[in-house]
């Protein structure tokens, strides 16, 4: 296809070999590897520690003596700060031991963002309840033993702890060496060869947490608020009146969010209730008028509408509506998608390298009888169509994939190019500073552009090719059908091309390089205009002497069909399919 | 041409045994108990070095040392430090350490593995700089070298090659491991004078240097007439650069 | 002396034929075994791989002598012969100890020929 001057290709055209990374992209390429590994380490391990303190606390005072309590004092507070709920509780020992008294439920008790949740705390220890309280040798009196699970808790920083650590680990691991001491060749082991082999085993398990990880936030800030707007639709309207109106400031690193803290009540018939909830999505964000607004409408003695829980009298709220702040509840969802995406593209990689590879050794010869007998041929499945043909590498896995890198790589680099730029501002540049920034902020400008090429790519029309078999062998025909979804009249040539490669690798002196020879290429569908033509059937058929598909560690033979649109102004689209062409012999002609 | 039939594929340039104009297998050996056993074999990239590393290595085999070797290069992770350190404290009388690329460890690291390996009956490394340890050989490419080598691959005289050869070896600065690589693609793709001179190399000639694959051969090539008469390599040598 | 001899000289086979023949030896003294494999190995620009099909220890008695053998070709990989990739057969036979070996090249395909990357393939 003809090259256009103006148009910049970000990446290489189906079935071309791409450029291999020179010792500056391998060096960038494990900084940031790092990094991303280094923080997952570093938070994990962070939090795994103040959660063991905070298990080791609660875990103690199973060994403390049981005694018997009563409660003096039992009410919610209303402190200031970001959780200004606070349940106070007195008691005391009334039983034969030596006479103490405490102050907390659990050695470490905590406060709370909603009236309603404080006051849910302190529930079991009305006024004068008598109760079961835990002393330690030390006379320090609680209410409650912490609660015992609290040390599985531990198990979830962990989870970033060993993520980081295996992946530092795959990264800086020295390569088995792959001679043994007699000078004679050994299996390919871990480490360096970890990294090489485990693309899709470490997408499986990067996509399996952050789908984890988004599933319960969203679950937790999305969906059940969600679902509370739905129900709440069918709660009864009271007349409630406003006892407390503030708009509250969250101080952090990132900066200043704000909530509004309403604090009213209202007459359920049989005594007086109390709530702080305003809507279904709590949380902060940024933009203090909108939050003063809200507060100006419930200042304080209004009497405001409010809708109760027909079932559950004691719980109310003020907004009961979707807000726009409803949209932060997406962003855990981005996380969730992205780890769904991530677990399906691991599982292809996985499957398909499974299916490809033949296992051997770099050895010499002659063979030496101590050396393992290996799997020869590749495991593969088969399956009768019409069966849809994975691309290699989904266009939509390589925007998300570009996004992610960039929010991340932009994320790291701004906060020290802030640093650098208020230095700036201040009359004290950071020269230093600013000089070491600029290829982190160059790399951080092109993964813009990146993504915007690929979004640009995104809104491509979508090829969609599909097969009567899931492989084929040599002699034998494969009917394909292809077609493009979305704007395919965008197209101005369309074509479809069965690729057969060879790719060998080698090392040269201190380098591996792998080399790559086209040794088939068959045009197959070439479309000019093809607007009306969005899609059509084609047979292909492998030659009868055909070699069939193979991978060892060194050597393979590819097979491939590549499909590609060209469009004018435009990203062109670009996929390649890989085919695996099985050792079948053809008997008596091609089908 | 096919792959297997490629007199430059990869498994024959294996099989080349390492020369040098100044040096005999017996002369290396030598120095090599001279300077203690433990030496560097300085040199460019595609010189020689490593060929010659494995086959000294395969010589103290021979003479019943316990070899271990090491590779380090661009692509590798770097090694986990404290097992290198351990492995070469753990070294006694009766082992020798080979280090293929002991030039990438940084400078600190690999000071602590030359002292901790002192127990070591021998310790031969490979670098692009002298410093590392006392340079047992220099390794260097040249015009005629290339020429013999290119030769020995056909199994006849390669001047018919040597513009191409020339060509090729100011190309890739005299990295002779280059040089073959380019004369494979061409070879492949049975580029004219390539394919020339293949059609008239003698068959015998390649099954007997196929079979003498296996061993060791450190031989004095060039007649100083013969060395006289090769023109000057570009940047082929290391010229004593030091390493940092 | 190692060699291996296939019944009718053939050194050709499709998948899933049988391979067989004989090895014959002569050595100094009667040996401790004898190693058959049926391995495929890779020439060309990259490095070598290696694939053992199948292996078998065959009977010795004496310092000279003969043993049968009957092996099953395998579905693959096929002899191949590419620019970059060549694919060959080969059995192996090794006396143990002191490690002489024979070795005789074999080619396995479809029609007891190699397929050919770029003619045809």
């Amino acid at each position: 296809m003809a090259r256009r001057g103006w148009k910049i290709r970000l990446g290489r055209r189906a079935g071309q070999p791409g450029p291999e990374a020179g010792p500056v992209g391998r060096f960038l390429g494990r900084l940031l590897a790092t990094a991303f590994f280094g923080l997952f380490f570093g938070l994990g391990v962070f939090f795994t520690w103040g959660m063991l303190q905070r298990a080791g606390e609660h875990l103690e005072t199973y060994r403390w003596s049981e005694r018997v309590c009563e409660v003096e004092r039992s009410e919610v507070v209303r402190a200031g700060g970001e959780e200004p709920y606070e349940p106070r509780i007195a008691f005391r020992s009334i039983d034969a031991g030596p006479a103490l008294r405490g102050q907390r439920i659990q050695r470490r008790d905590v406060e709370y963002g909603s009236h309603g949740e404080a006051l849910a705390r302190l529930g079991p220890y009305p006024v004068g309840a008598v109760a079961t309280c835990y002393a330690s040798e030390a006379g320090e009196l609680v209410l409650e033993r912490g609660p015992f699970w609290s040390a599985l808790l531990v198990f979830f920083p962990l989870i970033f702890v060993v993520i980081g650590g295996v992946g530092l680990w795959a990264i800086w691991s020295p390569d088995r060496p792959t001679r043994d001491a007699a000078g004679r060749p050994r299996l390919q082991a871990l480490g360096a060869n970890f990294r090489r082999r485990a693309e899709g085993r470490v997408l499986l398990w990067m996509g399996a947490l952050f789908a984890a990880i988004g599933g319960l936030t969203f679950w937790f800030f999305g969906a059940l608020p969600l679902w509370q707007v739905y129900e709440a639709r069918s709660w009864d309207a009271q007349r409630c009146t406003v006892e407390h109106s503030s708009v509250v400031a969250h101080q952090s690193d990132d900066g200043t969010t704000y909530s509004v803290d309403i604090f009213y009540r209202w007459d359920r018939g049989r005594g007086v209730e109390r709530s702080s909830r305003y809507s279904f999505f709590g949380g902060s964000s940024s933009g203090r008028a909108a939050k003063a607004e809200i507060v100006a409408a419930h200042r304080e003695g209004a009497e405001v509408a409010c809708w109760v829980h027909p079932q559950t009298p004691n719980e109310a709220v003020l907004e009961r509506e979707l807000t726009l702040h409803a949209a932060v509840a997406l962003v855990p969802l981005a996380f969730l998608v992205i780890g769904v995406g991530m677990l399906l593209h691991g599982r292809q990689i996985s499957g398909r390298r499974a299916a490809m590879r033949s296992r051997a050794y770099q050895g010499g010869l002659p063979f030496r009888a101590e050396d393992p007998v290996l799997e020869v041929l590749p495991t593969f499945e088969m399956r009768a169509g019409p069966v849809p043909l994975a691309a290699d590498s989904p266009r939509w896995m390589r925007f998300v994939g570009l996004v992610f890198a960039t929010l991340f790589w932009n994320g790291i680099v701004s906060v020290f190019a802030y640093q650098a730029w208020k230095s700036w501002q201040r009359g004290n540049p950071e020269v230093f500073l600013m000089f070491f920034l600029v290829p982190f902020v160059l790399v951080g400008i092109a993964l813009v552009f990146g993504v915007i090429h690929a979004l640009l790519g995104m809104a491509n029309p979508h090829p969609v090719l599909s097969a009567n078999a899931s492989t084929v062998a040599p002699g034998r025909s494969l009917e394909l059908q292809w077609r493009f979804r979305g704007r395919a009249e965008r197209l101005s040539r369309v074509r479809l091309s069965l690729i057969g490669r060879e790719e060998a690798t080698y090392r040269v002196g201190t380098n591996t390089h792998t080399a790559q020879e086209t040794f088939h290429e068959e045009v197959l569908v070439d479309l000019a205009a093809p607007s009306c033509q969005m899609g059509g059937h084609v047979r292909v058929a492998l030659p009868a002497g055909a070699m069939h598909s193979f991978e060892s560690e060194h050597n393979k033979v590819v097979w491939q069909l590549d499909l590609s649109g060209e469009i004018e102004r435009w990203p062109d689209v670009s996929e390649s399919y890989p085919l695996v062409v099985l050792p079948l012999a053809e008997r008596g002609g091609a089908t | 041409m096919r792959a297997h039939e490629n007199p430059f594929r990869t498994q024959r340039l294996g099989s080349l045994a390492f020369r040098h104009p100044d040096w005999t297998a017996k002369a290396l050996r030598e120095r090599l108990d001279a300077l203690g056993g433990r030496a560097a074999i300085v040199g460019p990239h595609g010189s020689g070095k490593t060929t010659l590393l494995g086959e000294l290595g395969a010589g103290l085999e021979r003479e019943g040392l316990r070899v271990r070797r090491r590779f380090l290069n661009a692509d590798a992770a770097r090694p986990w430090f404290p097992a290198l350190l351990g492995e070469a404290r753990a070294l006694r009388a009766g082992d020798a350490l080979l280090f293929d690329g002991a030039g990438h460890l940084p400078r600190w690291q690999w000071r602590a593995l030359a002292r901790a390996g002192r127990g070591a009956s021998a310790l031969l490394v490979t670098a692009h700089c002298v410093g590392l340890l006392p340079t047992l050989v220099e390794t260097r490419t040249d015009a005629a070298l290339l020429a013999e080598l290119t030769g020995e691959l056909l199994s006849r005289p390669a001047e018919p090659l040597a513009p191409l050869l020339e060509e090729l070896r100011e190309q890739h600065a005299g990295n002779l491991r280059d040089v073959f690589l380019g004369l494979y693609d061409l070879a492949a793709r049975d580029e004219p004078r390539v394919a020339a001179a293949l059609a008239a190399r003698d068959e015998p000639g390649v099954a007997a240097t196929l079979a003498a694959a296996d061993e060791p051969r450190i031989e004095a090539l060039l007649s100083n007439e013969t060395r006289r008469k090769g023109r000057t390599p570009p940047a082929s040598r290391t010229e004593g650069r030091r390493c940092r | 002396m190692i060699e291996i001899r296939l019944d009718e000289s053939r050194s050709a086979f499709e998948p899933g034929e049988k391979l067989r023949g004989e090895v014959h030896w002569v050595a100094e003294t009667a040996p401790r075994g004898l190693a058959l494999r049926l391995l495929w190995y890779t020439e060309g620009r990259g490095d070598r791989d290696v694939g053992v099909a199948s292996r078998e220890t065959l009977p010795v008695g004496s310092s000279t002598g003969s043993s049968a053998f009957s092996l099953e070709a395998p579905s693959g990989p096929w002899s191949c012969s590419g620019q970059l990739v060549s694919i060959r057969w080969a059995l192996e036979a090794e006396l143990e100890p002191g490690g002489e070996v024979a070795r005789l090249e074999l080619v396995l395909g479809p029609g007891g020929s190699e397929a050919l990357l770029g003619q045809g393939g």
